[in-house]
C-alpha cells in the first residue's frame, strides 16, 4: 500500500515516550511508547483495563502521567495533562458520542471555542465549508445539529477537529453507534485524512473494523504493549489470538439440575428463556439491542412481551417492576444509578424506605443493618456511610448500586447492564462472586453487555444479540473469543442478506 | 481543628453564625433588643413569612419552586374575609381560604410535576392570575368589618406567646418531621436532586413533588388568613412581595435551586436572620428603604460566602487517598484520577 511506504519513511508526527500511569496501587501503563507517523492509521486494541483508554487520555491531556514525554512534530511539549493546550498543538480527539451543541448550527458548532469564533458569520461559514470539503461533504452549514443524523454529526465533529490545525486525530470507539454504511463512510474519510498526511489513532473493540481500516496495529495487555506490527500480517483469528492468548481459563460449572424457567421474553419470533438460579448474558454490539431489552423489562423505554413465573409480565414502570421483584442496574451509573447528593446509606436503602421505619419514622439503625450486610458481603471499602456518595470510588459505587438491589430485598430477576464497567479488577471479582452467590440462592440474573470478557466472567450462558435470531451458547473455555466470533459472523451474514 | 474542618463547619452552619453575630451587634447597640417584648415582635413579624418559607424550602429541595405564594395568600385572605362577612361563619371563611390554597397547589402540581412544564413559568403565570382574581373579587378595595371572633385570634396568647408564633413553630416542626423523619423526606430529596435515578428506584417522583406543591399552596393560604386576622382587614395586595421574601429566606437557608440539598434548621436560621436584620434596623432608626437594600446585599454576600466555604469544606468526608482501592482508568472517573494526582504518586505499586 502506498500509504504505508510513505509512513515508513516519514518521521513520526506524534511520539509518546515512557508513559507511566498509576492509579492508586494499580499501574495502568508501564513506561510504554507510542508513535504515529504521517499517513498512518494506528489501531489501538486491548480488552477493558488493558490501558488503551489511558493512552488516549494521556495523549489528549485528559490525565497527567507520573512519567513520560510527548513530542509533536519532533518538538517536545511540556503540556501533558492539559487538554486545551494539547488541542492547540494539533492533537484532537473524537469520542463515540459527538460533543456538539444541538441548538446551534453546523457552522457555529465548528467554530465554537476556536479563535475564529469572533469572526464575521460569513467568514465562519466559509471556514466551516472548507473543513467539511476536506471530508468530501457538501453539508449545508446553516442546518441545526439537532436535525442531523448520527453519521452526519460525526462528520461535523470531524470537521470541527479539522477546522483548526490538526496533526494527529484520536478516535475512541467511533463506530459504536454507527450503521454499516456510516462506518464505511467514516473509514473512507479517515483514509483521505491519512493521505493528506495526518496521523490517526483508532481505538476500537471491533476487530473486523480495525482490520479493515488500520495500517498498523498496537495491542495492549495489562498496561503493556504486547504487539506493534503492520496490519497486513493479520487476519481475524490471528489478531484475536494476539489479543487474548490462551483465554481458556476453566470455569467451575454451576451445579444445578434442569431449572424451571422464571422469565420468558418474546424477541421477534424467538422466545428467550431465563431459568431460575442462572446467570444469562445478553451479548451484543455497543449500544446494541440487549440494553434496550433490559430497560423494557424494567418498564422503561417501551412495551415488552414476557411472562414471569408463568404469569403475564407487562410492567408499567419501575415501581411496578420493583413490586414484581424485577430490579435493574443501568450501565449509566452516574445518571441512572446514583443520587449524587445523598449519603451512601441513603443511596443503598432508598427503594426500601418503608421497611426501615420505626413507627412510621425513618430508622437509621434499621437501614444500617442492611448497609453493613452489603458492606461485608460486597467488600465495600472506604468512604463513610453518612458521607456523600461522591467520596467513593467507581468500584465501590457500583457495589452500592448492586447492594441496593441484592440486599434491600431478595430479587426474583436482576437485570444488569455492564455491571463491571469502570470498575477495578478487585471489585470486578467481588461483584462476580456476589452474583454467583445470588444465583445460588435461586435468583435469575440477566447481564446485558458488549464486553465478551464480562459475559465470560459472570455468566453461565448467553444469547448473542444481533439480527432476528439470537443464538444461545453455554459457558466453555475460550468462551469470550467464540462469543465475539459469533457476533462478528452474525453481523457479517446479516449485512450480506440486507444487501 | 484544621482549616478544612472549620470550613466544613461554617458551610453547614454559616447562617447560624451570621445570625448570632448580627444579634450580638444589635444587642451591643441597644440592650432592649433581646427583651421579651422585642423577641415577641420579631416572632410575630416573621410568622406569616415563616409559614410559607418552610414548605417552600421543602418544595425547592424537591426540585421545583412556587412563585405564586404571595398571590395565593392575598386571594385566600380576601376570599376568607368576604365569605365570613357574607355568611357570618368564621369556620366557613377559613375553609374557603384554604380551598384557594388547595386549588392553587393542585393546579401547579399537575402542570409542573405531571405535565413537566417549567415550575418558574407555570407559577409566575399563577402569580399573576391569582393576584388578578384577588383584585377583581374586591374591586381593589380592602375588605373590612371582619367578625371579632376572627380578628381576636391574632390576640390569643398561650404562656405569653401569640398564636401566630405557635403556628410558625408548628410549621417548623412539620418541616423537620417531613424532611428528616418520615421516609417522604428522603424521597423528596432524591426526586429533587436526581429525578431520573429516583424514578428508576421506584420513587413516584410526580406524586412526591405534586404533594409538596399542595402543601405550599395550603401554607400560603394559612399565611393569608393569618395576616387578615392580624390586620383585622384583608387587602388584595397583602401578599405582594411575599414570594421574594420567602425565596430570600430559603436561599439564605442554603437550599439550592438545583434541588436535593437543604436542611430545615438552616432555613429557620435564614428566617431568623431576616427577622433580626429587619427588626434591628428599626432599632437603629434606619429607613425602610435601606432595609431592603441590606437584605438583598446579605443574600448575595451569603451565597458568595457559601460557595467559597463549601469549596473549603469539601473533602471532609473523603477518605484518605491511600486507603481507597486501586482503580482502573476509564473516562468516567476522571474526578477520582484528579484526586490521586493531587495526592502525589507515592502509593506503592502493586501492578496489574
Amino acid at each position: 500500500m502506498g500509504v504505508n511506504r510513505k509512513a515508513a519513511v516519514a518521521s513520526p508526527i506524534l511520539v509518546l515516550e515512557s508513559i507511566h500511569v498509576q492509579f492508586g496501587g494499580t499501574t495502568a501503563l508501564h513506561d510504554e511508547h507510542l508513535s504515529v507517523a504521517p499517513g498512518e492509521i494506528v489501531g489501538l486494541l486491548g480488552h477493558n483495563g488493558a490501558g488503551k483508554s489511558t493512552f488516549v487520555n494521556v495523549a489528549t491531556g485528559a490525565i497527567r502521567p507520573q512519567r513520560g514525554t510527548m513530542f509533536v512534530d519532533g518538538r517536545r511539549v511540556e503540556i501533558l495533562g492539559n487538554p486545551r493546550e494539547v488541542e492547540r498543538v494539533g492533537v484532537k480527539v473524537i469520542h463515540q458520542e459527538p460533543a456538539l451543541v444541538e441548538s446551534l448550527s453546523v457552522a457555529d458548532n465548528i467554530s465554537l471555542g476556536r479563535p475564529d469564533e469572533w469572526r464575521r458569520p460569513a467568514a465562519r461559514k466559509q471556514c466551516a465549508r472548507k473543513a467539511l470539503q476536506l471530508l468530501g461533504s457538501a453539508m449545508n452549514v446553516d442546518r441545526r445539529v439537532s436535525s442531523l443524523g448520527f453519521g452526519e454529526r460525526q462528520v461535523v465533529d470531524l470537521a470541527r477537529a479539522l477546522s483548526s490545525d490538526m496533526k494527529v486525530l484520536f478516535l475512541d470507539e467511533p463506530t459504536g453507534a454507527l450503521g454499516q454504511q456510516e462506518t464505511d463512510h467514516l473509514h473512507s474519510l479517515l483514509r483521505r485524512l491519512a493521505r493528506q498526511g495526518k496521523g490517526i489513532v483508532y481505538v476500537s473493540h471491533d476487530l473486523r473494523v480495525v482490520l479493515a481500516v488500520c495500517t498498523r496495529l498496537v495491542v495492549l495487555r495489562g498496561g503493556r504493549v504486547v504487539l506493534n506490527e503492520p496490519a497486513e500480517a493479520f487476519n481475524l483469528t490471528k489478531l484475536s489470538e494476539a489479543l487474548a492468548p490462551g483465554l481458556g481459563k476453566a470455569k467451575q460449572p454451576s451445579t444445578k439440575a434442569k431449572a424451571e424457567i422464571v422469565l420468558e421474553v418474546k424477541q421477534d419470533k424467538q422466545l428467550l428463556q431465563f431459568p431460575r438460579g442462572e446467570i444469562v448474558g445478553l451479548f451484543g454490539m455497543a449500544a446494541g439491542p440487549q440494553f434496550h431489552l433490559a430497560e423494557r423489562l424494567f418498564g422503561v423505554g417501551g412495551p415488552i412481551e414476557a411472562t414471569l413465573d408463568g404469569e403475564l409480565y407487562a410492567p408499567s414502570g419501575p415501581r411496578n417492576a420493583i413490586r414484581r421483584g424485577v430490579y435493574y442496574v443501568s450501565a449509566d451509573r452516574e445518571r441512572d444509578g446514583l443520587l449524587g447528593h445523598m449519603s451512601a446509606l441513603e443511596n443503598l436503602v432508598l427503594p426500601w424506605m418503608e421497611r426501615h421505619t420505626w413507627g412510621g419514622a425513618y430508622s437509621r439503625a434499621k437501614a444500617t443493618v442492611v448497609f453493613n450486610k452489603a458492606r461485608l458481603r460486597l467488600n465495600i471499602t472506604g468512604g463513610h456511610m453518612d458521607g456523600p456518595i461522591s467520596a467513593l470510588s467507581g468500584g465501590n459505587l457500583q457495589k452500592i448500586v448492586l447492594g441496593r438491589w441484592i440486599f434491600g430485598d431478595r430479587p426474583r430477576v436482576l437485570l444488569l447492564s455492564h455491571p463491571t464497567q469502570g470498575v477495578d479488577v478487585g471489585a470486578r471479582s467481588d461483584i462476580a462472586k456476589a452474583l454467583r452467590e445470588l444465583a445460588g440462592d435461586g435468583v435469575t440474573v440477566l447481564v446485558s453487555s458488549s464486553e465478551a470478557d464480562e459475559i465470560e466472567l459472570i455468566c453461565d450462558a448467553a444469547y448473542t444479540c444481533f439480527g432476528d435470531y439470537w443464538p444461545r451458547s453455554e459457558a466453555t473455555p475460550g468462551w469470550a473469543e467464540s462469543l465475539l466470533q459469533a457476533l462478528i459472523e452474525q453481523a457479517a451474514t446479516n449485512t450480506e442478506t440486507r444487501v | 481543628m484544621s482549616s478544612r474542618a472549620i470550613g466544613y463547619f461554617l458551610a453547614r452552619n454559616g447562617t447560624f453564625v451570621g445570625c448570632i453575630l448580627l444579634t450580638t451587634f444589635f444587642y451591643y447597640w441597644n440592650s432592649n433588643f433581646l427583651s421579651l417584648l422585642n423577641l415577641r415582635n420579631i416572632g410575630e413579624a416573621l410568622s406569616a413569612l415563616g409559614v410559607v418559607s418552610i414548605p417552600l424550602a421543602l418544595l425547592m429541595i424537591g426540585g421545583a419552586v412556587d412563585l405564586s405564594v404571595g398571590s395565593v395568600a392575598s386571594l385566600s385572605g380576601v376570599l376568607a374575609a368576604t365569605c365570613m362577612i357574607n355568611t357570618g361563619s368564621v369556620a366557613l371563611g377559613i375553609v374557603a381560604g384554604l380551598a384557594v390554597g388547595l386549588a392553587s397547589g393542585l393546579i401547579n402540581g399537575l402542570l409542573v410535576s405531571y405535565y413537566r412544564f417549567n415550575s418558574i413559568v407555570v407559577t409566575l403565570g399563577a402569580l399573576s392570575v391569582w393576584g388578578g382574581l384577588a383584585l377583581n373579587l374586591t374591586g381593589g378595595r380592602t375588605v373590612i368589618g371582619l367578625p371579632e371572633s376572627f380578628t381576636d385570634l391574632g390576640l390569643i396568647k398561650l404562656v405569653g406567646i401569640p398564636l401566630d408564633v405557635f403556628v410558625l413553630l408548628a410549621t417548623i416542626l412539620y418541616g423537620v418531621i417531613a424532611l428528616e423523619i418520615l421516609p417522604y423526606g428522603r424521597r423528596l430529596r432524591a426526586a429533587g436532586g436526581s429525578a431520573r435515578a429516583a424514578f428508576l428506584m421506584g420513587v413516584p417522583v410526580e406524586r412526591v413533588q405534586c404533594l409538596m406543591f399542595i402543601q405550599v399552596g395550603l401554607a400560603a393560604a394559612v399565611a393569608g388568613i393569618m395576616l387578615a386576622s392580624k390586620l383585622a382587614a384583608a387587602t388584595p395586595i397583602t401578599g405582594q412581595g411575599m414570594e421574594i421574601n420567602a425565596l430570600t429566606v430559603v436561599l439564605l437557608g442554603g437550599v439550592a435551586f438545583t434541588g436535593g440539598v437543604g436542611r430545615i434548621s438552616r432555613v429557620v436560621a435564614g428566617l431568623l436572620f431576616v427577622g433580626v436584620l429587619r427588626n434591628g434596623l428599626v432599632f437603629l432608626n434606619t429607613s425602610q428603604f435601606l432595609q431592603q437594600i441590606l437584605i438583598g446585599l446579605t443574600l448575595i454576600v451569603a451565597i458568595i460566602f457559601d460557595e467559597t466555604i463549601r469549596k473549603l469544606g469539601r473533602g471532609q468526608w473523603e477518605e484518605p487517598v491511600r486507603a481507597s482501592p486501586p482503580e482502573c482508568p476509564s473516562s468516567d472517573n476522571l474526578r477520582l484520577i484528579k484526586r490521586f494526582e493531587k495526592a502525589g504518586s507515592d502509593s506503592s505499586g502493586v501492578g496489574v
